[in-house]
């Protein structure tokens, strides 16, 4: 196959035109040179039939001119002459019919061999590229035809550069126009990771190997292309998620240090320092000793939480909720943890009820609670309330801390997001509690958000359908408890 | 105080944004014997420092409104308690924290949690050495 061949094109089951990987011209032998080859022997067939035919007329011509031979002889030469003849055309035929088997066979083994080449290029994931000379495109394969954005047939005969542009003028001239006889140049290689260029003009990250093959004196290079988005999107996210890990040691570690000092200091000062210590030193070293470990125990909550979500074993226990009872709970839960906030709850005299897990939303109001304490400035109201119709129950818990900045607003759920540097920051918390709480609203089909309030401060507010219906899930109305695994599924509008 | 100055009780100007930690260090240090200043801010410990003149200042880092950083450079700035040693208590075991502090001159570097008795001693040794000294305590 020489540089600049044209390419036959052979016609497939479904009915389209494919280039083929066998050029029209291979190796200068003529396709029609394989059924030549018997053309001798029917000189020969020929030869035989005239030296027959010599023979039988000159035994005649014998007999004519010779009256005195016998009968008996002419028919004895007659016979010996067509033994003979008959000897000669059965090895004749034995030898022409081999040569054509041969010559046949070869030609069967050859197109089935190309046809297997064919379906092993065609089922191939990854493009493969044939191009000649000047990085003329001359073959590409149906996934790179897929790959790159391409009809059938489309890519033979356009630059490479169209479909890898990155393989600048100088990398043209040394994979494509360096002469064949140089053998491989420099810039042969091996794999390398760049971008890939769509017909709609989007690129994407390819891994790409370029290598030539020597052609009947020339060079047709061949470009292996497998399309690594996936992979890089995969590694992405590792990346991303060890990143996160990283950041969550940091920041689990600094929150421990806190208690830790807490623990440390009070155990030095009750042990060391006892007699000393005033009633009221010693009431706050209990109160301290005590918040300390809530805190650290609310941390432990949070990672054991968003563990079992990122494992999916959390499960959602459905049950008949009172949205009212559940907001005069979530209240009276977070002033008996110290909440320096002024709360007002408004709850609605309706007995709506709500099918859903009720400690699950009791979470997620007590972690919108403890947000709105730790996030305001003291002796700021927070104000709790719901509203609700036939078919949904918003909650609402409205602060008047900093707001969140818009830019912020759709990150705020994510795992691990804080509103501040997460390494500065002095707030309690690893970033885990709005995260939990947005799983467990989308695990009932529901939305949360965080809207800004008119005189300042935030208002984040969630809505569960009231039947209690789980993305992809149908509840059991009958079954007054059931378990479904919670997903950590969006369901934000 | 306390052991080698018998004539002066060391005034400490304890800065850190958590309340019980501040109080807990407050009450280590009054049980040996010094003086304490207490405050919840960058703000308030920079109004502190210019007001109670203290002997040493124990600042934290991470705090919301002015970070410890920036308390140690106001502190610089300001020639009526420029002088003041400083010795930053933190949660942050930072390498770069820790160079930067010493390429700044602040006086002690301690990691959160701390041993009470190790950090009298610092507090001791930094007021001795006049704030010449560079301390680094990490916790244990």
């Amino acid at each position: 196959m020489g540089i600049g061949d044209s390419y036959a094109f052979e016609s497939t089951g479904a009915g389209l035109q494919r280039p083929g990987l066998r050029p029209e011209k291979a190796s200068g032998v003529d396709s029609d040179d394989a059924v030549t080859v018997p053309r001798y022997y029917k000189y020969l067939f020929l030869c035989i039939f005239l030296l027959a035919e010599m023979t039988i007329s000159g035994w005649s011509l014998v007999y004519v001119s010779m009256e005195q031979m016998t009968y008996h002889w002419f028919f004895l030469n007659l016979t010996i002459s067509t033994l003979v003849i008959s000897v000669i055309l059965l090895i004749t035929y034995l030898l022409v019919s081999r040569a054509v088997c041969r010559t046949l066979g070869a030609k069967v083994e050859l197109q089935r061999s190309e046809e297997f080449l064919q379906r092993v290029t065609d089922v191939a994931s990854d493009a493969i590229v044939l191009a000649g000379s000047a990085g003329r495109i001359t073959y590409c394969n149906p996934a790179g035809e897929r790959m790159f954005g391409y009809a059938p047939g489309e890519l033979p005969g356009r630059d490479i550069q169209s479909v890898v542009p990155t393989l600048r003028d100088a990398s043209v001239e040394d994979y494509f126009m360096r002469p064949a006889e140089q053998g491989p140049g420099p810039g042969d290689i091996g794999i390398v990771e760049i971008m890939g260029l769509r017909s709609d003009g989007s690129e994407f990250p390819i891994e790409i190997s370029i290598a030539m093959v020597p052609d009947n004196g020339q060079r047709v290079t061949e470009v292996i292309i497998r399309d690594i988005s996936e992979r890089k999107t995969a590694q992405a996210t590792i990346e991303k998620q060890t990143e996160e890990l990283r950041n969550l040691i940091d920041v689990a570690a600094h929150e421990l240090r806190h208690p830790a000092t807490i623990f440390k200091g009070y155990s030095y000062l009750l042990t060391e320092k006892r007699d000393t210590l005033s009633s009221q030193a010693f009431d706050d070293a209990i109160r301290n000793i005590d918040d300390a470990a809530t805190r650290v125990t609310r941390l432990v909550n949070d990672l054991f939480d968003a563990s079992r979500i990122e494992r999916g074993k959390m499960g959602i226990r459905w049950e008949n909720v009172q949205p009212g009872k559940l907001i005069i709970r979530a209240v009276a839960e977070t002033r008996v943890k110290g909440c320096k906030r002024n709360l007002i709850l408004s709850t609605h005299d309706e007995v709506t009820e709500l099918r859903a897990d009720g400690e699950r939303v009791l979470q997620v109001l007590c972690i919108l609670l403890d947000n709105a304490d730790k996030f305001s400035p003291e002796n700021t109201d927070v104000e709790i309330w719901h509203e609700s119709d036939n078919a949904e129950v918003v909650f609402h818990v409205a602060d008047r801390g900093p707001g969140v900045p818009e830019e912020k607003r759709a990150l705020l759920f994510d795992r691990f997001f804080q509103g501040e540097d997460m390494v500065h920051h002095s707030t309690p918390g690893i970033g885990l509690g709005l995260y939990i709480a947005r799983t467990i609203v989308s695990a009932h089909g529901g939305w949360i958000e965080v809207r800004p309030r008119k005189a300042g401060g935030s208002d984040f507010c969630f809505g569960l359908p009231v039947s209690g219906c789980t993305p992809g899930i149908a509840p059991e109305p009958e079954d007054p408890v059931t378990e479904e695994p919670l997903v950590s599924v969006s369901g934000r509008r | 105080m306390v052991d080698s100055t018998e004539d002066k009780r060391l005034k400490v100007l304890v800065v850190d944004d958590d309340p019980s930690i501040v109080t807990v260090v407050a009450e280590i240090l009054r049980g040996e014997g010094f003086d304490v200043l207490e405050a919840t801010g960058g703000e308030q410990g920079l109004e502190l420092a210019r007001m109670g003149s203290p002997d040493v200042v124990l600042l934290d880092i991470m705090m919301p409104d002015i970070g410890g950083f920036e308390v140690y450079r106001r502190l610089r700035l300001d020639p009526e308690i420029e002088n003041i040693p400083v010795l930053f208590l933190t949660a942050s075991m930072k390498p770069e924290y820790i160079s930067r502090s010493a390429d700044i001159g602040v006086n002690g570097y301690i990691i959160k949690p701390f041993s009470p008795p190790a950090l009298v001693n610092a507090l001791k040794e930094t007021y001795l050495l006049g704030g010449q000294s560079s301390i680094v305590l990490k916790s244990f």
